[in-house]
């Protein structure tokens, strides 16, 4: 427990320090919000924002596929992996540090995108926020879960970055089914369908245990 | 025939095992079986009726629904292979995963072909989002990913690690994906009714035949690719100690 | 009538040629790997 403490706490603050993480996801997410503008010329406004939940998850997945990659690389290019394979206790809790953190550093970029959003995009967030803060917060847990356990093992691979999105976006689309979903009715106004509560739930747990039990075999040398 | 080539410890545990000797011994005889079964059930499909309201396409049905155990047991085969392999150690069984993953991903692109093949003749289009043939397209690209991951990791300890967790992740996307396409899924336009029309009169027997001629194959095929890769990995060995 | 034959015979023929392909290199990698010193052949 203390271990995962202390990784989050160390990859927390080595971000504060250079924010270079959080600066490319930002601007990522603007530009792909700029891409959407350009992407769909032919619609009205109400049409936009309807799309706007859809649209909104695009840019936190690839985003967030932007910062994951970087999560580890750090540490591979120090060869600190095998330092923190070391770490006294059972790997898990590395897991849940590192995930952890992902998850502060990807909540902060997804905040500042959902403004951005709704400031091209024409769209009230305010009174939707609670419904929306829960959806995109529980979604984003199985991103970071799922993430994490995945970005170690292709970055260690022979394509890297490019192996990421292979493996990961398979995984996600149950978060994105239920993110989606649900973030729809919270900017509709309409209370939050139980079943996307659920099946973010539910494959977030299933994530989070199984990344804290194979964490053990992603990080061996 | 055990090889044990001196000094790669526990890497070169004989190949092949004692499973795969077993498994092996069973090739032949499947084979004899599956050509008498191919037989039976290609004569079943030519001679079953013709079906009044879809006419002769509706009997890809005798082939598209059967393919489903090749695609679907492959992923739980390479899953709990993985698993087993990690708890165990046991080398045979993470070649039993790759080659279930191989054959595996063949009957899932069938699936997909057939498919929208059924789909065109009966309804007119090739792709309509249709709940079943969603899933099996998002087992497909898990299929991918894992052939992408063990092919772009080399042939070292670490990727049969590595393919084992994403094995099991796959392995856990087959009914949560099952879920997501019920609850939200199916925007398709056409009802269920694509994979199952009710079976009718002579329509028994085709299908029954399909079901069992393919999912022998599945079998023949895994265990024949299971030999191979025991093969592959001797032939590797050998190569890279120097003999 | 053409889209059956297409689906059953896509499926006729990789499912064939994918086994025969196995056959072959399992043929041919068995011949290799029994000659060499280090095993006795089966």
């Amino acid at each position: 427990m203390n271990v995962a403490l202390a990784i989050l706490w160390k990859d927390l603050v080595s971000e504060w320090r250079s924010r270079d993480r959080v600066m490319a996801m930002l601007v990522f997410s603007i530009l792909v919000a700029v891409v959407f503008y350009f992407a769909l010329p032919m619609l009205r406004p109400e049409e936009l924002s309807a799309l706007a939940p859809g649209l909104l998850w695009t840019a936190y997945l690839f985003s967030a596929l932007l910062g994951l990659n970087r999560s580890f690389a750090l540490e591979l290019e120090n060869d600190a992996l095998a330092g923190l394979a070391l770490a006294p206790g059972n790997r898990g809790w590395i897991f849940l540090g590192k995930a952890a953190a992902n998850w502060v550093l990807i909540s902060i970029v997804q905040i500042l995108t959902a403004g951005v959003f709704a400031l091209f995009y024409g769209i009230d967030l305010v009174p939707a926020l609670p419904g929306l803060a829960t959806v995109v917060g529980l979604g984003t847990v199985g991103i970071c879960a799922a993430g994490t356990l995945l970005a170690p093992m292709a970055v260690r691979t022979g394509f890297r970055e490019v192996l990421l999105p292979v493996l990961l976006l398979p995984a996600l689309f149950p978060i994105l089914a239920g993110a989606v979903e649900g973030s729809g009715a919270a900017v509709a106004g309409r209370p939050i369908p139980f079943a996307a509560l659920q099946l973010l739930l539910v494959t977030d747990g299933i994530y989070l245990i199984v990344a804290f039990l194979g964490f053990d075999y992603v990080l061996d040398e | 025939m055990n090889s044990n080539p001196e000094g790669h410890g526990n890497a070169q545990a004989s190949i092949p095992s004692r499973l795969e000797s077993r498994a092996s011994r069973w090739r032949r005889p499947m084979g004899y079986l599956l050509a008498a079964l191919g037989a039976a059930y290609a004569w079943s499909v030519m001679s079953a009726p013709i079906d009044s309201t879809q006419g002769i396409i509706q009997k890809i049905l005798y082939i598209h629904p059967p393919l489903a155990y090749g695609a679907y047991l492959g992923f739980v085969i390479t899953g709990v292979g993985g698993v087993l392999f990690l708890a165990r150690q046991r080398e045979d069984l993470d070649r039993l995963a790759v080659a279930s993953a191989e054959v595996g991903v063949i009957f899932c692109t069938l699936m997909l072909v057939t498919g929208p093949i059924w789909a065109r003749g009966t309804w007119g289009v090739w792709w309509s989002w249709d709940a079943r043939l969603t899933v099996t397209l998002l087992l497909w690209f898990v299929y991918l990913a894992y052939l992408l991951l063990r092919s772009f990791s080399g042939s070292s300890p670490r990727t049969a690690r590595f393919a084992a967790i994403y094995g099991v992740v796959g392995l856990v996307l087959i009914p949560l994906n099952y879920y997501v396409i019920e609850i939200f899924g199916s925007r398709s336009m056409h009802p269920e009714n694509l994979e199952r029309g009710s079976l009718g009169d002579g329509m028994g027997l085709p299908f029954l035949l399909g079901n069992l001629t393919l999912a022998l194959a599945f079998f023949y095929l895994l265990i024949l690719r299971w030999e191979v890769e025991a093969q592959r990995r001797l032939d590797d060995a050998s190569t890279s100690s120097g003999a | 009538m053409s889209y059956l034959l297409a689906a059953y015979g896509i499926t006729l023929i990789a499912l064939v040629s994918y086994g025969l392909a196995l056959s072959r290199e399992r043929a041919r990698l068995q011949a290799q790997n029994s000659p060499r010193g280090d095993e006795s052949g089966s």
